[in-house]
């Protein structure tokens, strides 16, 4: 198409804008345009044939007119609204939640459904490894723990430990799933991490502790492991203990809950 | 027109109560577009086939079309061009001489809609039937024996009017576009 001539097509749009339709048979271009696209037409509704009553006949006999009356026919008329389709649904959804609201807790506290309160107690594992909660089986592997050195550094008010120590296990050891906590055995307070570095298999972990706390600690490291459940399929995940101290700053102790050594470290005085 | 977002945003989802409304609003005005572009040519079923195609069209690129869309224009438009593109083998129109009009193509939309409203005045300052023989041949690329036919004509009158049209329209052009 020449320039001129798109020129033209664009200076006159009402040419085609103002022209008067034609009478055309529209059922034959929607079944001819759904034919092309590959579409079904659309179900139509059908509706009863009215029935024409006569015009009435006067000064007939009774039986005569019983006989040429038409009956009426009634011509039901069906509103379905969307809203129908879902309305069952909606009401069983309400209920449900009700229902949920109302006995959910009861049935989570009385009823094991594996749903109920946890403990943020230990999970217990035979020696090497296994399990424990039924139905679900932690991954079997044995980590073992190593101290190396436990260095206490006292300043006015506080001291800062920095523990180091290697983790070895049947698997190759993920040091960023290790979870070191301290914690005062008195009241149970949390002590806060200043560092954590690794290198290998060995971690160092630096934590600062409150004097005015009470003197007596518990170190404890565990491993994020998974919890699978049958057929393999992956659960969640725990920490497994792997190592619980006993620490005294007096006697500058440390002692292996779970294999009777001790370490040793400037006590505080 | 009004309606015409909710037809495309209902065409969009596929939805053929749409495409029905479409024919059922505009198969009468595209047909007639086919009609007027093919002339008394076309049989019934080509009119029916080219609206038809005109719609398809429509349900193909509904998701292309701008929500603002006239959508009355665009199927005339459509429609306009397969009607030609039909007959385009069996019709000739006598060229305009695009270099008389204009020496080069318009570098950017403000020099284009410039020579769109040259061109409309130009046409516009023919005498009225020249006009419509004008925009027949030109705009409706209908041929002369149509042209003469429908307006109960001679052929000859016609081409003559046509070169007058041209004349007149190169000298509006030229005397716009290169002033002297």
């Amino acid at each position: 198409m020449s320039e001129i001539d798109k020129l033209i097509n664009q200076a006159f749009p009402d040419e085609l804008r103002d022209i008067e339709p034609i009478d055309v048979d529209e059922d034959a271009i929607l079944s001819m345009t759904l034919e092309n696209l590959g579409l079904k037409p659309s179900p139509k509704i059908e509706l009863p044939e009215l029935t024409v009553r006569p015009p009435r006949r006067r000064h007939t006999g009774g039986q005569r007119k019983k006989e040429e009356e038409p009956e009426f026919v009634e011509v039901p008329v069906v509103v379905h609204h969307r809203w129908m389709d879902w309305a069952g649904w909606a009401i069983a959804a309400c209920l449900v939640l009700v229902f949920a609201v109302n006995w959910g807790p009861w049935l989570i506290n009385n009823l094991d459904f594996g749903l109920g309160p946890r403990s943020t107690g230990e999970v217990s594992f035979p020696d090497g490894g296994g399990s424990m909660v039924p139905g679900i089986i932690a991954e079997d592997g044995s980590y073992s723990i190593k101290m190396k050195a436990i260095k206490a550094k006292y300043g006015y008010d506080s001291a800062t430990f920095t523990l180091s120590f290697e983790i070895s296990g049947a698997e190759d050891i993920d040091l960023d799933k290790v979870e070191v906590q301290l914690e005062s055995n008195e009241d149970g307070k949390k002590v806060s991490k200043i560092s954590r570095n690794s290198f290998g298999q060995e971690m160092e972990i630096q934590l600062n502790y409150k004097l005015d706390m009470a003197r007596d600690l518990t170190m404890t490291v565990s491993y994020l492991v998974p919890l699978s459940v049958d057929r393999g399929e992956t659960a969640g995940y725990y920490y497994q203990e792997i190592e619980k101290l006993n620490i005294n700053l007096r006697s500058g102790l440390a002692r292996s809950q779970r294999s009777d050594r001790e370490y040793s470290f400037e006590p505080y005085s | 027109m009004r309606g015409d977002y909710e037809i495309l945003t209902r065409l969009r989802d596929r939805d053929q109560a749409a495409l029905e409304t479409a024919i059922r609003r505009y198969s009468g005005y595209v047909a007639a577009v086919v009609k007027k572009t093919l002339g008394d040519d076309c049989s019934r079923q080509d009119i029916e086939e080219l609206t038809s195609d005109a719609f398809v069209a429509l349900w193909a690129n509904a998701g292309k079309l701008r929500d603002d869309s006239d959508l009355k224009y665009w199927l005339a438009i459509v429609v306009r061009n397969a009607s030609l593109r039909r007959r385009q083998k069996s019709v000739s129109t006598v060229q305009l001489e695009e270099n008389l009009v204009f020496d080069r193509t318009p570098a950017n939309q403000a020099e284009k809609r410039e020579r769109i409203r040259q061109v409309r005045e130009a046409v516009d300052g023919l005498g009225p039937t020249d006009r419509e023989i004008f925009l027949r041949h030109y705009f409706w690329h209908q041929p002369v024996q149509q042209i003469a036919r429908e307006m109960g004509k001679n052929g000859s009158a016609i081409k003559s009017r046509l070169a007058r049209g041209r004349e007149k329209l190169r000298k509006i052009l030229l005397k716009e576009d290169c002033p002297i």
